[in-house]
């Protein structure tokens, strides 16, 4: 911290630096959109310097310029081409009209920091998502808002509890150990989107990372636009923490409002349902476990008996004999429909020179599975002061009170989702004895009641984000831009899981309680500095020259205390151990980059920069990354015609190199050892992950291609983006032979590859006065492989049973497993005759030679050898389609959002479990005879009988909204009121509830793996707003 | 301006002292400091104890469950636990991507890297050479337990750490094993420094379970009048344990607990039908128990070590040094002996065994011939011996029928070598066949 004294100087010198005083102008005038409508909220800003205002409601604005020789005014409006105006140097007034520009080649999009670029210059794709778009479906948090709008990006909610984690992959996967999710930036903080569970102590879940990440802190309702940066390449300005992409998020600004301030109000209700209630067995009866015995055999569908030992088979002898039995659905006690209210208010004012802008929102919001909720609390403000024609500033700050009622989600077997899956659905769990104790179910499980009504989980996080810029101009065409941000927060979270009050739960379900606080404390912060010089150095030729310094610090510590066995004042008895975590990261890097622009058509930009960060040695740490683009506006050659069918055409070229610094931990360098108690002592014990201090940054290359065309009038325009993505040094936790003393060796061993493509298409088709009717397409695939790694395929450790692996010459975290045997017709080959009592005719699992792979069978067909695998699924979609359109007429609007996932394969292991237990829908048909008795039997153990196609096209936003304008004598105005679906429809073939799912949370690893996780709620919202 | 530019090129620099800044895990401990200190060395010693006798994927509960499911002591509850489900079955159902035997290899490799740390690190940790002699006494007897553990269930392990390390042979394997422990029972024998015994756990008695180990591995290597002696140095009456505390409790006790893995599979311990228990065995409540006995198939259940858990494990039993010197004698021809030993097997009494285990029966009546004493050990071994992971070795070395022979007493006879050693070590033999 002590570097932050060293900026102080330069922060109170620029307040005492030579004041120049000089004779003072004023412009006004009226900007206008092409129909004569006025544009409410244009920037008008001096060019080279950082003064400037926005038109009002009426588009009229009026700026004093201090010194106002041979100055130009630039006047910008998202959407629209960008205008130049020269000045007389005498007050004047100007009135402009802006063309639209659907492509918005002109438009300036923020790429950095601080660091705005016009988008023709860029030789990269940029997407942007501005706030109409983001809160039409009055989106909970940030990630939803942006599912199906952004060519390029898998955005996937992984869990549908009511503060669920999602991920975000910008074309495809590209590290393996570390995160693949983009970096956030907001308001030029870059902002923690990190999965730290404090409510997940009790359970080993492998490589998976369920719960809350921290984006969900963020309220969307506060946000103007949001940039995203798909690639390594785009990110010359953030290195090589941006090797995933980068989101820029931007948030709404205080500017001059001719009537006052502007006050916005808006409130929303929703209603939150299961989309899909599962089929399940109820069906009233079972197959006996115990000869001529109606005793509660478990496991039915899978357990046989010994016909003269009476002893328990696996898989075989099974029974034919059925007794009857009540059969219930759990569903109904563990769904309930969740309401919540998502209310928000903001106030926004300013003059020429200064603006405000404040807002506080409170979301509370009730999950679709009994007794969970979120509740978020924020307030926002960010003043904006240009102080003099050299100088400006702005400050913002942010915080955020989040609390969370929760449920064990998925990963273990006492969720509430598994423990009716695994649980037969034969006990009445509402039963209860004399003391209103809820009672037993089957041996060894949990009631799912006792979930849903004693165990208390919470979580509390206070959140901080503050931000201060400043921007001076020393001289014209000389700026120099920082930024000091800091995100912090404090995460608490609290487990209660009472004790049973019934017997013959399975102690590694903490069947005699547990208690757990744990708190996680995160502390980042960042400082940029941008200088960049822009010179015309002569009519036809402009340079752009602007060299940075980025700094950021990372700071976690994590502890908690836990036990089991409570004793009657719910305290443990028994003390577990927590490995306490303290972390401590920085990465820096410079960066020197010249744009040339040539006559406003081709454009050339070259870069470089040295990263660093302090997870690797210090001989490996600093490194550098080039790049270079070029951009070709054929459009603005004079022989174009920008009035024909192409009014508008751009190619972009780009190549970058990234590393990416954040792929190991802070510490993971090191070989070491770790202590734990035993025994009231301290021991130590080896790490069986072996240290490796060459370990140096992986390196992402990444070439991209691309054209930008508008066609009759800005009518319709397509963007298309070819890119390949290598990935280099790649590293990957090698697996070791255990006799050498480890199990694995961080290493970079490893190559991986991303080659995609992307498409973006609007159309306008109908455009009068009364209707408009616009359309969207966006598109992209992504084709993923790992083209090597060392040491055998890399097993992704997972509680679920599903056989994700990172294997050689495959996409990354395919699943490997067995497979049905089946003949060269591609049938199932169905097991004859058995001499063990295995089941008769029903599918059964390859075999043949294991050091070939080829299938072997036996004199009658059947196959024998060992157990053959094969890659049997995987989680990287082929495609992903997003389709928006809008309707307006008059004051109705109409909008839908469709998105399609096509083409990925997740690992339903509930429906397995489902069937082993018999309350699923297929034990129910070996129970009508529409399966063979003995089916589940012969599928059980294959796994991929788990498989199921996630192929999904889901509505994602549905919107009718109707502008009422003003009530009450115009004390309201704008005043708008929609009706709004999210989720509510889904066409899929999937067996369990949803396929947009992902035990693994947040894993980089472990995706696409159906455990018990909540599924996304289908929400109906009632939508308030306006202004006063 | 200039004055901006100097103040920037001020901060530039001072920010770029982050280039060379090193930041160290303040909860875990590096290499160096451990070797170069007796201290930590000894919180290795315990953490090697740990590491060997907690966990599931620890080598108590992976040997016990191995050979007790492949030489049907154990039953299996749910074949959802996949690892145990594969070695239930056996035969073609068990490959190299095995759970257990993934955890076992893995987990005795450690064990043996972090004892060769220790026996390599204590004459440099501290210049007294009775420490140092102490702390590698107690690695030696890990790593000795390492080996001569993991060679009952593969048929050629490696001895050396280092990369592609060559297999050794079952006889070498043991042999490395003997020679560690006479080692270790050479510093036994010239004094223990108490500056480390009053450090490392007492649970675990280090001079008897050497001795009980020697009499094991040389039995197990042929040698028996070695095994013999060594068999007559432990004392018979003292425990010597794997101990546990609350938070980390016995493996086998809280995984039979949860009555979802494994369970005891009957009363019969593994045996052929003309080797059955004496239904007067008092050895059989001892270990397996069921509410009802007369219900078609009766909930049998584990006791013995493995109820509670906080109850200790024994590195050894007394009766085995007894069966030991038994079995030695026999196959020595000394059939006189052998049924002397094995008398005091079948005679002894819960008040007369260190741990309570007593058959209570009447002394050996069967044939006096080499088969038929040799059997009767068998018998006393299995039931005597029950949930010790000996259970695979035994079959094996009593010739009983192996997995693919008729009537077959084990599902396998050796295991197919993990995927983790294969795929990165080339000189990992071809599994064996059965």
């Amino acid at each position: 911290m002590k570097k932050i004294y060293f900026l102080l100087p330069t922060f109170l010198m620029v307040f005492f630096a030579q004041v120049v005083l000089a004779q003072s102008i004023v412009v006004s005038g009226t900007v206008n959109a092409p129909d004569g409508l006025p544009l409410p909220g244009a920037s008008i800003v001096v060019k080279g310097t950082t003064i400037g205002g926005v038109s009002d409601f009426d588009g009229n604005f009026s700026i004093s310029i201090a010194d106002p020789s041979n100055k130009t005014l630039v006047i910008s409006y998202i959407g629209y081409k960008t205008q130049e105006v020269k000045l007389t140097g005498q007050n004047q007034t100007v009135n402009i009209t802006l063309n639209e520009d659907a492509n918005s080649l002109d438009e300036v999009v923020i790429v950095g920091s601080s660091i705005s670029q016009s988008r023709k210059k860029l030789g990269n794709a940029i997407t942007t998502v501005k706030s109409v778009e983001l809160v039409k479906a009055a989106p909970l948090n940030i990630t939803s808002s942006l599912q199906g709008k952004v060519p390029g990006a898998q955005i996937t909610q992984n869990s549908g509890d009511p503060a669920g984690g999602f991920s975000i992959r910008l074309r495809g996967p590209s590290t393996i150990k570390g995160s693949s999710e983009p970096l956030y930036v907001i308001d030029g903080v870059v902002t923690s989107n990190l999965t730290t569970n404090v409510t997940n102590l009790n359970v080993s879940a492998g490589d998976a990372q369920p719960g809350q990440n921290r984006m969900v802190d963020i309220n969307p309702n506060d946000i103007d636009n949001i940039n995203i940066l798909n690639g390594a390449a785009a990110a010359a300005i953030y290195g090589s923490r941006a090797s995933n992409g980068v989101v820029v998020i931007t948030t709404k600004k205080g500017k001059s409002f001719d009537n006052g301030p502007e006050l916005f109000y808006k409130s929303t209700f929703n209603v939150n349902t299961l989309r899909k209630k599962l089929d399940l067995n109820l069906r009233g009866e079972q197959f006996e476990t115990v000869a001529n015995s109606a005793l509660s055999g478990r496991l039915w569908p899978i357990f046989g008996f010994d016909p003269t030992t009476g002893a328990l088979t696996t898989y075989s002898n099974l029974s034919t004999n059925k007794f009857n039995v009540t059969r219930y659905d759990y569903q109904d006690q563990i769904f309930q429909t969740g309401f919540g209210t998502d209310n928000y208010f903001s106030i926004r004012d300013g003059n020429e020179k200064m603006g405000y802008s404040a807002s506080v929102g409170y979301l509370s919001n009730e999950g679709i599975v009994r007794n969970t909720k979120f509740n978020r609390l924020s307030t926002r403000l960010n003043f904006n002061h240009s102080v003099t024609d050299w100088l400006s500033y702005d400050v913002g700050l942010y915080f955020a009170n989040s609390q969370s009622d929760e449920k064990p989600d998925g990963n273990v077997f006492w969720s509430p989702i598994n423990a009716m899956n695994i649980t037969n659905n034969i006990f009445d769990i509402t039963q209860r004895d004399s003391n209103g104790n809820l009672l037993a179910v089957e041996s060894t499980r949990v009631n799912p009641l006792s979930i849903i009504e004693t165990f208390d989980i919470t979580q509390k996080v206070n959140h901080f984000i503050p931000n201060a810029h400043l921007k001076i101009t020393p001289f014209q065409n000389f700026t120099i831009d920082q930024i000091i941000g800091v995100d912090t927060y404090n995460q608490k979270g609290n487990i209660f899981i009472p004790e049973y009050p019934y017997a013959g739960v399975n102690p590694a379900y903490f069947d005699k309680g547990f208690v757990s606080t744990a708190e996680a404390k995160v502390f980042n912060w960042n400082y940029d500095i941008n200088a960049n010089y822009d010179i015309d150095i002569n009519d036809k030729l402009n340079s752009s020259t602007t060299a940075g310094y980025s700094f950021q610090a990372s700071k976690l510590e994590f502890d908690a205390t836990q036990g089991r066995d409570l004793d009657a004042n719910n305290n443990a008895t028994v003390d577990l151990q927590t490995q306490p975590i303290d972390t401590k990261l920085d990465i820096f890097g410079f960066f020197l980059q010249e744009t040339l622009s040539y006559q406003d058509k081709l454009f050339l930009t070259l870069a470089g920069r040295v990263d660093g960060a302090t997870n690797f040695d210090v001989d490996n740490r600093l490194n550098f990354y080039p790049k270079v683009s070029g951009s070709y506006v054929l459009s603005n050659e004079p022989f174009w015609n920008t009035s024909g069918a192409v009014n508008s055409a751009r190619f972009r070229l780009s190549y970058g190199e990234a590393g990416n610094l954040t792929a190991i931990s802070p510490y993971e360098r090191f070989g070491s050892y770790t202590s734990t108690d035993f025994l009231g002592n301290t021991t130590i014990a080896q790490n069986s992950r072996l240290g490796n201090e060459n370990l140096k940054p992986e390196r992402t290359k990444e070439f991209e291609i691309g054209t930008d065309l508008s066609f009759f009038n800005n009518r319709a325009s397509l963007l298309f983006t070819f890119y390949r993505q290598n990935i280099e040094d790649l590293i990957v936790s090698r697996v070791l032979a255990p006799s050498i003393g480890g199990s694995s060796r961080t290493e970079n061993v490893g190559t991986m590859r991303n080659n995609g493509i992307e498409f973006y298409a609007s159309v306008t088709p109908i455009k009068t006065d009364d209707l408009k009717w616009d359309l969207n397409f966006n598109f992209s695939s992504n084709r993923n492989k790992v083209l090597s790694t060392i040491g055998g395929d890399i097993t992704i450790a997972t509680v679920t049973g599903a056989p994700p692996v990172v294997k050689e010459g495959q996409p990354l975290g395919v699943f490997y497993g067995t497979y049905y045997a089946k003949d060269d017709a591609g049938n199932l080959i169905l097991s004859g005759p058995s001499t063990t009592g295995a089941p008769v005719g029903v599918p059964q699992v390859e075999r043949g030679d294991l050091a070939t792979g080829t299938p072997q069978r036996d004199a009658n067909g059947q196959p024998t050898g060992d157990v053959l695998r094969k890659v049997i699924g995987d989680p990287n979609p082929d495609y992903i389609l997003g389709i928006g359109t809008d309707l307006t007429y008059k004051k109705f609007n109409f909008s839908m959002l469709w998105e399609a996932v096509q083409g990925y394969d997740v690992f339903d292991a509930d429906k397995r479990t489902r069937q082993g237990v018999g309350l699923g829908k297929l034990a129910e048909q070996e129970l009508t005879g529409e399966l063979p008795r003995g089916y589940i039997a012969g599928v059980y153990p294959i796994e991929e009988f788990r498989m199921e196609d996630g192929s999904f096209v889901k509505l994602r936003e549905l919107s009718i909204g109707y502008e009422i304008g003003s009530l009450f004598n115009d004390s309201l105005k704008n005043v708008r009121v929609s009706l709004i679906g999210r989720n509510l429809i889904s066409f899929d073939n999937f067996f369990s509830y949803d396929p947009e799912t992902n035990a693994g949370g947040q894993s980089n690893l472990l995706r696409s793996v159906n455990f018990g996780n909540v599924p996304i709620p289908s929400t109906f919202a009632l939508s308030l707003s306006t202004n006063f | 301006m200039k004055n901006i530019l100097k103040y920037i090129a001020i901060i530039l620099l001072a920010l770029s002292s982050s280039c060379n800044t090193e930041y160290l895990d303040p909860n875990s401990t590096l290499e160096p400091d451990v070797v170069n200190s007796t201290e930590k060395l000894i919180e290795l010693i315990n953490g090697v104890q740990k590491r060997w006798s907690t966990d599931r994927s620890g080598a108590i509960y992976t040997s016990v469950h191995i050979s007790g499911l492949n030489a049907k002591e154990l039953r299996l509850l749910n074949p959802g636990n996949l690892g145990e489900a594969e070695i239930d079955l056996g035969g073609d159902d068990v490959d190299g991507g095995n759970e257990l035997l993934k955890n076992i290899w893995t987990n005795i490799m450690l064990v043996r890297k972090e004892s060769t740390t220790i026996i390599d690190a204590a004459d440099n940790a501290s210049n007294d050479a009775q420490v140092a002699n102490t702390l590698k006494a107690y690695g030696l007897f890990y790593r000795a337990l390492s080996h001569g553990t993991l060679i009952q269930y593969f048929e050629q392990i490696p001895l050396e750490i280092i990369e592609n390390a060559p297999f050794s042979n079952r006889a070498a394997v043991l042999q490395n094993a003997i020679v560690d422990l006479t080692e270790a029972k050479g510093y036994i024998a010239s004094g223990l420094s108490s500056t480390v015994t009053s450090g490392v756990f007492d649970s675990v008695d280090l001079e008897n379970s050497v001795n009980a180990l020697l009499a094991r591995f040389n039995l197990m290597n042929g040698a028996y009048p070695a095994a013999i002696s060594a068999a007559n140095d432990v004392d018979l009456a003292v425990q010597s344990t794997w101990a546990y505390d609350a938070a980390v409790p016995n493996p086998l006790a809280f995984w039979f607990g949860s009555q979802n893995v494994t369970q005891a599979k009957d009363v019969n311990f593994g045996l052929p039908a003309n080797l059955l228990p004496d239904s007067n065995d008092e050895r059989i409540p001892f270990y397996v128990t069921a509410a009802d006995f007369n219900v078609p198939s009766p909930n049998y259940q584990v006791v013995g070590f493995f109820t509670a858990n906080l109850d200790e494990i024994p590195v050894y039993l007394p009766g085995e040094m007894l069966l030991i010197k038994a079995e030695a004698y026999a196959r020595g021809d000394d059939l006189v002996n052998a049924v002397i030993e094995l008398n005091k097997v079948l005679t002894k009494t819960a008040a007369t065994d260190a741990f309570g285990i007593g058959a209570n029966l009447p002394a050996y009546s069967g044939l006096l011939t080499k088969e038929a004493i040799l059997d009767e050990i068998y018998r006393n071994r299995r039931i005597e011996l029950y949930l010790t992971g000996l259970s695979l070795e035994d079959t094996r070395r009593f010739g009983r029928p192996g997995a693919t022979e008729a009537n077959a007493e084990r599902n396998r006879n050796y295991y197919p070598y993990p995927n983790s050693e294969r795929d990165n070590n080339t000189s990992t033999p071809n599994n064996p066949s059965s």
